[in-house]
């Protein structure tokens, strides 16, 4: 028995210490499904399903900067601690859904109501639907159908998405966003390469300053004052550090290297196509 | 005997109109916005509306105007701050400074929402003069 016991011991712990070194892979999530955000801050004690946010829903409708600055919802799922007296306070997802806010052809729906009448069910599965069997009103085979594809992520090309007029995120929101002059564009620029041969990174700070505006980035993401004095490392942006908080969460993921070391290497000889 | 107590509750009925009335005139100034919205200074934004709904103990649609220009108008100015010279973001900073414990007085979702709203900003001008200093 006493040896049962041994063997069965060594070889789980085979099993971790092969595990802690190979690590277990994880499931790409569908295009659908990524930067889908799951909130269960208080939903589940207050006997309710938690929320599940789709990202590319909204995104496709406002901009980062309104979202996350304007309406102040952090950067990290779960941070902003949502409470129903919030929204109907009119924060948070209640500044836009409202009841009130016109989409397409008819009004947005309410987020959150003091009591929970049978009727509002429906409504409120509308976003406290994880676990339910809930049809969701956007279909995003049926959204994403004529937008520019891409490899990773949501498979669509956001940036090129805008460039043709078909989504269009709005940047100001009425009785929220402060009113500011228009924004200075930022000139893009590159960024050596840590490894050798690999390319250089191209900045898109234009189109990162128009989407986020600069307080979204500077400080809390990007701290260093001076270009060149962070010394940036891919294992600490697959941590989700600088880069890693977007892109590995909602913006195109990391896997998608050409997105970013985008220029030829200096000096190096084109390889003639065969 | 009974008129006198008559008069008596008279008098008790018409004190407590006259406190009415006065309640009412207290209340008054958080009432204009909504009942003549188009009086000069009555913008009040849909989410203000929703917070600042006129019921006793709340706070003033006035007061709460009050923080939310210096806020804006604060605010207002990230959208190029690399213009602004040293001595205006030093005095941008004070102000976030100076408007933060208005802020951490309001009622608990506005509070997070501002106060995390005005980190940003304060951040940002903080972030620039820093750059420019080098």
């Amino acid at each position: 028995m006493k040896k049962v016991v041994l063997v069965v011991t060594l070889l789980l712990l085979c099993a971790g210490v092969t595990l802690a070194q190979v690590g277990v892979k994880k499931k790409r999530p569908l295009p659908e499904e990524y930067g889908r955000v799951v909130i269960n801050n208080y939903s589940e004690k207050a006997g309710l399903a938690p929320v599940v946010f789709d990202h590319w829903l909204h995104r496709a409708r406002f901009s980062c900067r309104l979202c996350h600055v304007d309406i102040a919802f952090a950067m990290k799922a779960g941070a902003t601690s949502i409470r129903a007296a919030d929204n109907m306070r009119g924060y948070y997802c209640g500044a836009c859904h409202n009841g009130k806010m016109p989409v397409e052809d008819r009004k947005v729906f309410e987020s959150c109501a003091k009591e929970q009448l049978p009727k509002d069910a429906r409504r409120c599965e509308r976003c406290h639907s994880l676990g339910r069997d809930v049809k969701r009103e956007y279909d995003f085979t049926a959204f994403s159908k004529k937008l520019p594809k891409e490899r990773f992520g949501n498979g669509i090309d956001w940036e090129k998405a805008e460039e043709m007029g078909l989504v269009k995120p709005a940047q100001f929101l009425e009785g929220v966003s402060v009113k500011r002059s228009p924004l200075k564009i930022q000139k893009d620029f590159t960024l050596e390469a840590r490894v050798e041969g690999m390319p250089e990174i191209i900045f898109s700070h234009r189109k990162h300053t128009v989407w986020n505006g600069c307080e979204l980035c500077h400080p809390e993401i990007f701290f260093g004052v001076k270009k060149g004095m962070t010394k940036y490392t891919m294992p600490e942006i697959f941590e989700g550090k600088y880069c890693g908080v977007c892109h590995r969460t909602v913006a195109f993921p990391l896997i998608d290297c050409q997105r970013c070391h985008a220029k030829p290497v200096q000096g190096a000889e084109a390889v003639p196509a065969r | 005997m009974k008129g006198r107590a008559l008069s008596g509750s008279r008098a008790m009925r018409k004190l407590a109109a006259v406190m009415v009335m006065l309640g009412a005139l207290s209340l008054l100034p958080q009432w204009l916005p909504f009942l003549f919205p188009e009086m000069p200074g009555s913008e009040t934004s849909p989410v203000l509306t929703g917070t600042t709904f006129p019921v006793p103990g709340a706070i003033s649609a006035f007061a709460a105007e009050e923080w939310e220009r210096e806020f804006e108008d604060i605010c207002s100015q990230t959208a190029d701050p690399m213009v602004l010279s040293e001595d205006q973001l030093r005095d941008l900073v004070a102000r976030c400074d100076r408007l933060k414990p208005k802020i951490e007085k309001l009622g608990e979702s506005e509070r997070k929402v501002y106060l995390k709203r005005l980190d940003f900003c304060r951040g940002l001008f903080l972030y620039v003069l820093e750059s420019k200093r080098q």
